[in-house]
């Protein structure tokens, strides 16, 4: 908390000394209501035995959140943000749920985002709480909470088209760490305060009870990020990312984006390395993965379908996946349930079809399936078929979302007398209100 | 006299008619000759605009018969509203990877990232000539002074031919530089 105080107040003091200089500071934010239930006989949401039902309490998870922001353009192209974010059940738990998505029952609240930005020249440098959006340590912002980064990040822009990225991650919130291991129990980075809580619906964040200091050493010593994006190339995006997470492990990213080189035709491939210290283990994780997505809307306006395929090695130990959390930024990712597709010794494909009816919803539709072989470190390998249904509408400012997702994996709703698991279904709501 | 007495009956019918107007937050109301006012849906069927009443009503309207309300900004805006800056915001501004969308209308703006969508009455906050930057504040529920209450604030930037347009607070969000190709 110490250094979200300081992170604040030197915020504050920034903007209050440049306070003559203030262009524009606006009060914003978003109030989310979420919830979601399945009809899982065997694997309870919460801390109650699962029932099967849909829309029985022990099947069902819900929270309220609300996130309060304050940003500013200042003196000489200068910028700065203060996020608050608070969780709230409602009571909910009561009558209608039995989890939470993130932390706990106790009223949450903490500053989500502090930092300060300036530019100079071609250079711009962001410092303090911040989201971060890299391919191996990003934010999370499927859940009802975010988990942002205390870090620095350095943009430069001096070679035509091409954006250097240079990041330092001190701490984060996040309650996932690198690559959740497919051996049980060993995960890395930031555990923090979340260790030995059991798990809440979304689980992206640490428990922050009455405000407690949420944020904890991302990995062993912080990590160093650096990245390359080019566009010299007419329609084809290049981008290249080395990491150091420290005394972890070293990764490094490459993906390159081609589109309408055939008109209304999009292609991309991706291969990515975690080589973890020897002290961890030996076995380098890798990845690659391709797609192709088409644009229909000469033909249907609107409409855009996306096929993708990605593969990991063998020998590994840990996942491709979110060094602060559990979704990857693989193309074939499911939509609900992560974890599976950056697994080692997985082939994986994902079919997404998104459709916009203007005037009347946005529909998408996701089917992914994941296929584990045994490899040098899987002992027991997981399978996993995911497909989901979603409609987006938005009504002024409330933007809500329906979701319908089927979930048949190996890990999942196992039955404790045969041993064997059982599909399940799933249905989420998701409210949000923007002010 | 006598012409006078039509031209007022003629002028009262006018001032009594249906009257539809869009308000600043998007949102389109209809003011009765009873001096009252509601909200009303404004529908599509076909090339037809329906307005839906919540009496249960419903009137085809003309898209002329909508009218904007006049916006009241703050002086910064009115200082920049006819500058270049805002005349090549107007229209639709997409990013390469279709997430991004930005529409400026002279009298409404939308913004939509994912699926959040903001939309209202628009207003410059400050424009920095030599570095083609401009701020737009979209969607704004009230003001004070410089404090300003809900929507978003961003900063954009021109390409030097003002044919693209580079999201600079979606820079310092995903790190890279995030082009808007205008579409209409």
């Amino acid at each position: 908390m110490k250094f979200a105080k300081l992170s604040l107040a030197a915020l504050m003091a920034l903007g209050v000394s440049a306070f003559a200089e203030v262009q524009n500071i606006k009060v914003s934010g978003d109030a989310k209501l979420y919830y979601g239930t399945n009809d899982a006989d065997f694997q309870a949401v919460g801390i109650r035995p699962a029932t099967g039902d849909l829309f029985s309490k022990n099947n069902s998870a819900g929270q309220a959140a609300l996130n309060l922001a304050v940003t500013a353009d200042l003196s000489e192209g200068a910028q700065g943000k203060v996020e608050w974010t608070i969780l709230n059940t409602l009571g909910l738990e009561n009558n209608l749920v039995s989890n939470v998505w993130e932390g706990g029952l106790e009223n949450q609240w903490w500053v989500s985002e502090a930092w300060i930005a300036k530019t100079f020249a071609n250079t711009t440098v962001k410092i303090g709480r911040q989201s971060l959006d890299t391919p191996l340590a990003f934010t999370e912002t499927w859940s009802i909470a975010r988990n942002t980064f205390d870090a620095a990040v350095v943009l430069n822009n001096d070679l035509p088209d091409t954006t250097l990225v240079a990041a330092w991650i001190g701490r984060g919130n996040n309650a996932g760490g690198i690559g959740t291991s497919s051996i049980p129990g060993l995960t890395w980075g930031n555990i923090g305060p979340n260790l030995g809580v059991a798990p809440t619906y979304g689980n992206v964040v640490n428990y922050a009870a009455n405000g407690m200091d949420s944020f904890g050493t991302f990995g062993t010593n912080g990590a160093y990020a650096l990245g390359v994006i080019n566009s010299s190339i007419e329609n084809v995006s290049l981008q290249a990312w080395y990491y150091d997470v420290q005394q972890i492990a070293r990764a490094y990213w490459l993906q390159a984006d081609v589109k309408n080189i055939v008109p209304n035709l999009m292609f991309g491939a991706q291969y990515a390395n975690i080589n973890p210290d020897n002290e961890i283990t030996p076995d380098e994780s890798s990845a690659w993965a391709v797609k192709l997505g088409y644009d229909f809307n000469d033909a249907v306006p609107g409409l855009k379908a996306c096929a993708s395929y990605s593969s990991t090695d063998d020998d590994g130990l840990v996942s491709v996946a979110n060094t602060a959390g559990t979704s990857s930024k693989l193309y074939t990712e499911a939509w609900w349930n992560y974890g599976y597709v950056g697994a080692p010794a997985t082939d994986a494909y994902n079919i997404t079809v998104k459709y916009d009816m203007k005037d009347i919803a946005e529909f998408g539709a996701y089917y992914t399936s994941t296929d584990q072989g045994t490899g040098k470190n899987v002992v027991t390998p997981v399978d996993m078929t995911e497909f989901t249904l979603t409609a987006t509408k938005s009504y002024g400012s409330l933007n809500a979302t329906l979701a319908y997702i089927y979930t048949d994996a190996d890990d999942q709703n196992i039955d404790p007398t045969t041993g064997n698991a059982d599909s399940f279904n799933t249905i989420q709501v998701y409210l949000t209100y923007n002010f | 006299m006598k012409k006078k007495i039509p031209l007022l009956l003629f002028a009262s019918l006018l001032a009594f008619s249906s009257e539809y107007i869009t308000l600043d937050n998007g949102k389109t109301v209809l003011l009765k000759d009873d001096g009252t006012w509601e909200e009303v849906t404004i529908v599509k069927k076909g090339d037809k605009n329906i307005a839906l009443r919540k009496d249960g009503k419903w009137e085809e309207i003309k898209p002329k018969d909508i009218e904007a309300a006049q916006t009241i900004t703050n002086e910064t805006s009115k200082k920049y509203m006819d500058s270049k800056f805002a005349k090549a915001l107007l229209g639709e501004w997409r990013s390469r990877d279709g997430n991004i969308k930005y529409l400026f209308k002279k009298d409404k703006a939308v913004f939509k990232k994912g699926s959040r969508v903001v939309e209202g009455k628009w207003s410059i906050e400050h424009i920095d000539e030599p570095k083609r930057k401009i701020i737009v504040n979209i969607g704004e529920d009230a003001r004070l002074g410089f404090l300003s209450f809900g929507g978003v604030s961003r900063n954009l930037r021109f390409s030097p031919d003002f044919k693209t347009l580079y999201d600079e607070s979606e820079k310092l969000e995903k790190l890279t530089d995030i082009e808007l190709y205008k579409v209409k």
